[in-house]
């Protein structure tokens, strides 16, 4: 039997031209692909920024702070550097380049002359935990890029300052150090560096530091070398050759934005999150709880024999137990009243009274702690406190986890 | 001088410990990770125990030990309805010549570190 099979005709130069498409960078290197991971890592498939706030738009702690002491922090997730003198103002402002919303800007508050080994900068970790893919301390240890978008004022325009990324060895060992300057202008401009993996030394893993992202603005000339191009064991805050003092002129201004660490040799468009992901990825770290519940008990107060605290659960999982602290105080006393279930202040029969301290405790297994009010040691009165209300400054208490 | 001071919490059988820091108010839990506190074990390495308060001791006064001892009320009133005055006296008198009035409780300061400061210091030089 004879099948005849009839097949449309089609224009063989035309199929050849369709071969030259232009499918763009992307289509091309997908095509390109040889496993299915090469490819979503092309497309940046899932999460990929390791580095927390990057768009600048968690303050918690407030947006304007003025700073003078080292490891204190401003937005979230951005610690203050000093070495020497560095007072600086650290603002949340609505300057950004295209896409986004906020950046931060800083701009120091008196003029200082660094000296010796003096450093001036800001800093911001990533846990040790988060970079374990990056396999560093192997024999494949991967690269990995970071971006962000900066600009100066106008009395700094034309500075050069350095980027920095000091890695944490396990066991304690000292870190290791890789340095880019970056000049700054007038107008946003988004840098990016790629950093080759470590394979002498790992990363520990752990919740403690695995990254420093530092960006360093001013440093004495014991600490401006040349670059290091390769991972150097050395715990320090280091600048390049041709570094420039932000501290030189009031007037000066830094601004970031767009700050992104991701795998891979190229920098990638920022990833975007929603508010709510960028505001629990940073209450890992921080966060204000309970709010002011002034007029409203809410802490159950325990009662021993001799003493009476209230206690209450913090509803976020936090890196490590936390440090608690009252805004208006600065410090972990601060004002509560006890009642008893008549509803009487019972404050005054503790000896804190109605000036109780704050501590958290609980397991760091799982993250999940309790605060808890102490009204101090029983000294007269019927012994019956029930509940308890806190009365502190606003927004709330400050639970502080930082790394 | 001490900077620090420890602070404990006896609930039932379990003890919470605070370490406060004198210098600036804060109080930070006993947790490793806790920047506040490794700084502590840091501080205590360098400057030795002498910087730490151990935390106070509390001793409870008659009152609060002769209310742990009385009998309910319902109970006293019931003893003295089927027994007599008398025999509730009695037995309202040896709780309160158990603990007599000398006993004013209270608590002491100024102690010594406990003794797991300096085995968490020790740690840090492993």
């Amino acid at each position: 039997m004879t099948v005849n099979v009839s097949k449309p005709a089609f224009n063989i130069r035309e199929k050849l031209s369709e071969l030259d498409k232009p499918t763009g960078i992307k289509g091309t290197e997908l095509m390109r692909s040889e496993t299915v991971q090469d490819a979503r890592n092309l497309v940046s498939a899932g999460r990929k920024n390791k580095f927390i706030n990057g768009a600048m738009r968690i303050s918690q702690r407030g947006t304007s702070h003025s700073l003078n002491a080292d490891s204190k922090y401003s937005l979230d997730r951005i610690q203050h550097i000093v070495r020497g003198t560095h007072d600086s103002t650290y603002t949340q402002s609505d300057d950004h380049p295209d896409g986004f919303s906020k950046s931060l800007k800083i701009s120091p508050n008196g003029t200082h002359t660094p000296s010796g080994s003096d450093n001036a900068g800001f800093q911001s970790f990533i846990e040790g935990h988060d970079l374990q893919d990056l396999q560093f301390g192997t024999a494949n240890p991967k690269s990995f890029t970071v971006s962000f978008y900066a600009k100066s004022a106008s009395s700094n325009n034309g500075h050069q300052y350095t980027f920095e990324i000091r890695s944490y060895p396990s066991g304690g060992a000292t870190t290791r150090i890789k340095t880019f300057p970056f000049v700054v202008t007038t107008t946003w401009q988004r840098f990016t560096f790629t950093f080759t993996g470590d394979g002498l030394k790992d990363i520990v893993d752990s919740s403690g530091r695995g990254f420093a992202c530092l960006w360093n603005l001013a440093a004495g000339p014991d600490d401006i070398t040349s670059q290091y191009t390769d991972w150097y064991e050395l715990g320090k805050f280091m600048c390049v050759n041709g570094q420039s003092n932000f501290q030189n002129n009031t007037s000066n201004e830094f601004y970031l934005t767009g700050v992104q660490l991701e795998v891979g040799d190229e920098a990638t468009e920022f990833e975007h999150l929603s508010y709510d992901e960028d505001l629990s990825r940073c209450q890992r770290y921080f966060n204000v709880w309970p709010p002011r519940s002034g007029g409203t008990p809410a802490w159950p107060v325990y009662t021993g024999g001799s003493q009476a605290s209230g206690y209450i659960w913090i509803p976020y999982t936090m890196r490590a137990i936390p440090t608690p602290t009252d805004k208006g105080t600065g410090t972990s006393t601060t004002t509560g009243h006890a009642y008893n279930n008549n509803g009487a202040s019972v404050s005054t029969r503790y000896a804190n009274g109605t000036s109780p301290t704050l501590s958290c405790g609980g397991d760091t297994a799982n993250g999940h702690y309790a605060l808890k009010m102490d009204f101090g040691s029983y000294s007269s009165g019927g012994h019956e406190a029930d509940i308890a209300s806190w009365n502190g400054a606003l927004p709330g208490i400050f639970l502080d986890s930082e790394l | 001088m001490a900077r620090y001071k420890i602070l404990e919490t006896t609930i039932n059988e379990d003890v919470s410990t605070s370490i406060l820091n004198k210098d600036t108010g804060i109080i930070c839990p006993k947790c490793t990770g806790n920047k506040e506190y490794d700084q502590f074990l840091q501080d205590v390495k360098e400057q030795g125990l002498g910087i730490v308060e151990g935390p106070d001791i509390t001793t409870e006064s008659y009152v609060t030990l002769r209310l742990k001892e009385y009998p309910p009320l319902e109970e006293q009133l019931d003893k003295i309805y089927h027994s007599t005055l008398t025999a509730w006296k009695a037995e309202i008198k040896a709780i309160k010549d158990k603990y007599p009035k000398t006993i004013t409780g209270g608590s002491t300061g100024g102690n010594a570190a406990p003794a797991w400061v300096q085995t968490e210091v020790d740690k840090l030089n492993s």
